[in-house]
């Protein structure tokens, strides 16, 4: 046994070597979603296009100031916009707008009026209905609505720019400028806008604090001397930064309570702290080996897989609390002898648990791979450091004093057991079943990533009544339009548009974005100019001038230079948001984006990206969303895989009918977990069939050490097994307090079949042997 | 950078019609009786409008219904017969029956800013007009004359208006529009009649609201 310990011991030393030169070179641990995703669904390309819109999205901050009195709203946004340029942290604030945006505006379109059209006067000239343009110009000219002079009338004699302009799908339509700031007024109060461009990583926690401390002193100081202003915000940082300072207040509240609850827990057992660190000992033996190996079979590992690997390896604690539970009682022998009365029984455990965890393996997803061999090489070495390591660290005298307790403990046996109680156990029975079939009906299946995360509900509000007051609403979806050329990609554009018009009309989306709306192709414009040349201008113009008067007659100006491309919209002008839209635009080919907000049907969207060539729909959040649907199903198959890939190993040592019935108590927390949760209103995730996963592992390790346990052991076998459930549920049970729902649903189910998978564990044990 | 904005095109589309018609009821108002919000307005219009460089006036003359609340019809029935529409929901352009412009007032809100000083100056708030203009006012209750200047001469859109006066007596009779570049329009209203008879027919079916399916 010495010498199997010091080898151990050397492999284990060979380990943290193995780790050690790994963290040197520096691990990559990966935190991206997309990469969990099987190879040939990956993407490389649309995911640089991905990382860099929403890289582009996520560094943008709206902020809307409001008070009653105009003048507060205006200063409260002037000394914010300060503030916020004065930080460093900002690439742009935009606050005050130029006053001549009509002026840059006009004129950028204006050399090029005879190409530009709208969607219905093309409609109206390619059908020849040019004369109700002209009824409109005249109309236009002695209406209410007049702006013509004969300046304009000379130049543009159809007053076709102004319909143009007056057509531009400009966004935050809803902001009139009051005094140069772009404003809005709601009942009594006037709300301004300022936009921000931040400079730096807005998911960095550094960051992070910065940006928020820095925002938050503005906005305490503007409080003291205008106390009615208020602020409302939206803007990934905003939503990162509470997340990130809930979620470690969260876990800090959380681990303090588990750990206090688990020394709390061991020092009434056992008097002693020891068990604790021999505990914590295989726990850490087992990450540290399932680390190395990983980090060498991989070369890195997703965050995810890491995490939940942790939770996985941390099974082992039951088999820790098999041995050191059996050192109770005047009987307990040395460590050694005590280790050989639990070893069958964690062996199997360890087995069974193993072949679930490996069982993951035959997903086709690197991620699920990942958590396999992760998983897995840490149960065998916290298993080997409880076997091989444990009877030398532990103390050699038995525990006297554990008589009550180990009475107390093997109450839930005699539950089983006694003739008296069986009336009760038919009635637990009974009330298990029923409300499992109650709960199967309220079951529902939720993959949204969206609801797997807490977004603070302060935020989201602020968010709506930025919707409802500006129309500005976030977004993370798009279109990518690739094409050999930029005119090719415009040309693109304007095939999805009338698309996406529709699109917009039927509610499938609230709307979208793209350059195209603004700069027509050269295509376009070509063919517009022809349009305007052959069904307005010669048809029409000479009667018309005469009517109106026009002296010089139709000596209308009617050059044009060139056409309109992207390069006219300058740094400073009212469209320089659309620069954004280009992605690419050299030798090789060009990449545009439209940006779409409020999806309502992503399918409709889908279709119609099938349908013109050159575009893809790019959806992040229906692309995780999917994929957690896909883990989820496969999660759940494998759960029942691995209970057909147990069988043998159980069949081989306890025959068919004691297979059966050591499968059995897991059988039932598995099936009840999800339906009882369900009850409460949990929704099904890929989470809960991770914890399912967990709670079958538990099931087969407590059923397996009370089909192990000889009579006379049973106290201590049970202690073991209310150790192991009472640890579980301070370490994940608690989990169900997170307000992430992820975590929640996690924890919860967890919970549910740790406490069924111990309830029934009796059930498992060989009758014939006084039952 | 989603922002800024085609907005002062289309100010300068919608803005005069609105600001004369708030001139109008302003006018009324410190002047005269202001609609109540059951009564509408019906009249005719004759105008002028004088540019520079067409060798011609424009002259054109139409009925026109003023509803607080719901809006005004403009219908010009000579030179040529067209229909103008402005509601809280939109400036719409009718022409034989067919709509041949359409601002929807969900995309630019300026059409429901300037409605909603039209219908503060019928209810009494002409706050929003002393914001714009310096507001001077000659005469008495049967003949009055006011004069509307732009306070800020580089507003790119009160900038193009170098005065508005507005004469009258028990209502608006005149409404005169000089712009800086010289230009000008002259409007006369006759037959003004307010009524407390709910619009009906054409009339009501041109100032609902409700968008049409």
């Amino acid at each position: 046994m010495k010498i199997a310990a010091l080898a151990w011991g050397l492999v284990v030393a060979a380990a943290c070597v193995m780790l050690l030169f790994q963290l040197h070179k520096g691990v990559k641990l990966q935190t991206d979603m997309t990469a969990l995703l099987p190879t040939e669904e990956r993407d490389t390309f649309g995911q640089s296009a991905k990382d860099r819109v929403t890289g582009i999205l996520a560094q943008r901050v709206f902020i809307l100031i409001g008070d009653d009195d105009r003048s507060n709203a205006r200063a409260g946004g002037a000394a914010l916009a300060k503030a916020l340029e004065d930080s460093g942290m900002t690439a742009a604030v935009t606050y005050r707008i130029r006053q001549d945006s009509l002026k840059s505006l006009g004129a950028m379109y204006f050399p090029y009026r005879f190409g530009l059209l709208t969607a219905a006067d093309r409609e109206r000239l390619q059908q020849n209905h040019g004369a109700q343009i002209v009824d409109r110009a005249i109309a236009s000219v002695y209406g209410p609505s007049s702006i013509a002079d004969a300046n304009l009338l000379q130049r543009d004699p159809f007053l076709l720019i102004p319909e143009f302009l007056t057509n531009l799908p400009m966004p935050v339509a809803r902001l009139t400028p009051d005094d140069g700031v772009l404003s809005t007024r709601d009942g009594n109060q006037t709300w301004v806008l300022l936009v921000a461009q931040m400079n730096g990583n807005v998911y960095s926690g550094a960051f992070q604090e910065r940006f928020i401390s820095a925002f938050n002193v503005t906005e305490r100081k503007l409080r003291a001397t205008m106390p009615h202003l208020q602020m409302l915000r939206v803007g990934a940082i905003f939503y990162a930064h509470a997340g990130a300072k809930s979620a470690t207040e969260e876990i800090t509240r959380l681990s303090i309570v588990s750990l206090l609850g688990t020394i709390v827990l061991i020092l009434v057992v056992f008097r002693a702290l020891r068990p604790l660190w021999l505990t914590l000992l295989a726990i850490a033996v087992g990450v540290l080996c399932a680390f190395a190996v990983c980090l060498s079979i991989f070369g890195g590992m997703h965050v995810a897989a890491l995490l939940f690997g942790v939770s996985l390896i941390g099974i082992s604690i039951d088999y820790c609390l098999q041995y050191v539970s059996a050192g109770f009682g005047a009987e307990a022998g040395p460590p050694n002898e005590r280790l050989r009365q639990v070893l069958p029984g964690i062996t199997l455990g360890v087995a069974t648990t193993l072949i679930g965890y490996a069982t993951l393996l035959l997903a086709p997803f690197p991620g699920l791979h990942q958590l396999a061999v992760f998983s897995a090489v840490g149960l065998i070495g916290s298993f080997l450091t409880v076997v091989l390591w444990l009877p030398f660290l532990d103390r050699h005298e038995p525990l006297p004093h554990g008589a009550r307790i180990l009475a107390t403990a093997n109450l839930l046996w005699k539950f089983w057991a006694v003739a008296h109680y069986r009336r009760w156990r038919w009635g637990l029975i009974a009330l298990v079943a029923i409300l499992t079939i109650v709960g199967a009906t309220r079951l529902r299946f939720d993959d949204d990533v969206r609801h797997q995360q807490a977004l603070a509900a302060g935020l989201r509000n602020q968010e709506s009544q930025i919707r409802r007051l500006t129309g500005i609403s976030g977004g993370t979806e798009f279109l990518l339009v690739r094409a050999t050329d930029r005119d090719g990609a415009l040309q693109t554009e304007e095939a999805l548009q009338s698309r996406l018009s529709s699109a917009e009309q039927d509610g499938a989306i609230r709307g979208f974005q793209s350059i195209a709306e603004f700069i027509p192709s050269i295509a376009r414009q070509r063919e517009d100019r022809a349009l305007v040349h052959d069904k307005l201008m010669l048809p029409y113009l000479a009667s018309y001038y005469r009517r109106l008067g026009v002296i010089g007659g139709a000596q209308a100006d009617t050059d044009t230079a060139g056409f309109l491309t992207p390069d006219a919209i300058s740094d400073d002008s009212p469209l320089s948001f659309l620069r954004n839209l280009i992605l690419e635009s050299d030798a090789s080919g060009t990449m545009h984006v439209v940006l779409l907000t409020g999806i309502s049907r992503p399918g409709e969207i889908r279709r119609i990206a099938e349908a013109v060539p050159g575009v893809r729909f790019m959806d992040p959040a229906g692309d995780v969303t999917r994929l957690l649907g896909e883990y989820r199903r496969r999660a759940t198959i494998l759960i029942a895989v691995s209970v057909i890939l147990m069988m043998p190993v159980l069949i081989w040592r306890y025959g068919l009918r004691g297979s059966l019935r050591v499968a059995l108590p897991p059988a039932i927390a598995v099936l009840a977990a999800a339906p009882l949760v369900a009850l409460a209103g949990v929704t099904f995730t890929f989470f809960n069939a991770m914890a399912l996963v967990l709670v079958l592992s538990i099931g087969f390790d407590y059923a397996v050490f009370c089909r192990e346990s000889k009579p006379s052991r049973r106290p201590a076998t049970m202690l073991g097994v209310w150790l192991a459930m009472l640890t579980t549920l301070l370490s994940f049970g608690l989990l169900v307090l997170s307000s992430t729902y992820a975590v929640h649903a996690f924890g919860a189910t967890l919970l549910v079949g740790t406490i069924m998978a111990f309830a029934f564990a009796p059930i498992a044990s060989d009758p014939g042997e006084g039952f | 950078m989603t922002r800024r904005i085609a907005w002062p095109v289309v100010a300068i589309v919608t803005i005069f019609p609105i600001l004369r018609l708030t001139s109008i009821c302003f006018a009324e108002l410190a002047m005269g009786p202001a609609l109540a919000a059951d009564q509408t307005l019906h009249g005719r219009f004759v105008e002028e409008r004088h540019l520079k460089g067409l060798s011609s006036t424009l002259k054109s003359e139409g009925s026109f219904v003023l509803a607080p609340g719901k809006g005004l019809i403009w219908r010009i029935e000579k030179p040529i017969q067209t229909l103008t529409v402005i509601t809280p929901a939109a400036i719409r352009q009718i022409i034989n029956g067919s709509e041949v412009q359409h601002i929807d007032a969900a995309r630019v809100p300026f059409i429901a800013h300037f409605y909603d000083m039209l219908n503060g100056s019928l209810i009494g708030d002409w706050s929003a007009m002393r914001h714009d203009f310096a507001v001077k006012s000659t005469g008495d209750r049967r003949a009055w004359r006011t004069v509307l200047t732009p306070l800020q001469p580089d507003d790119p859109i009160a900038g193009m208006l170098a005065s508005i006066v507005i004469s009258g007596g028990k209502m608006v009779d005149t409404v005169d529009i000089n712009r800086t570049n010289g230009d000008s329009e002259h409007m006369a209203f006759l037959d003004q009649k307010v009524s407390s008879v709910p619009l009906v027919g054409e009339e009501a079916r041109l100032l609902d609201s409700r968008p049409a399916s």
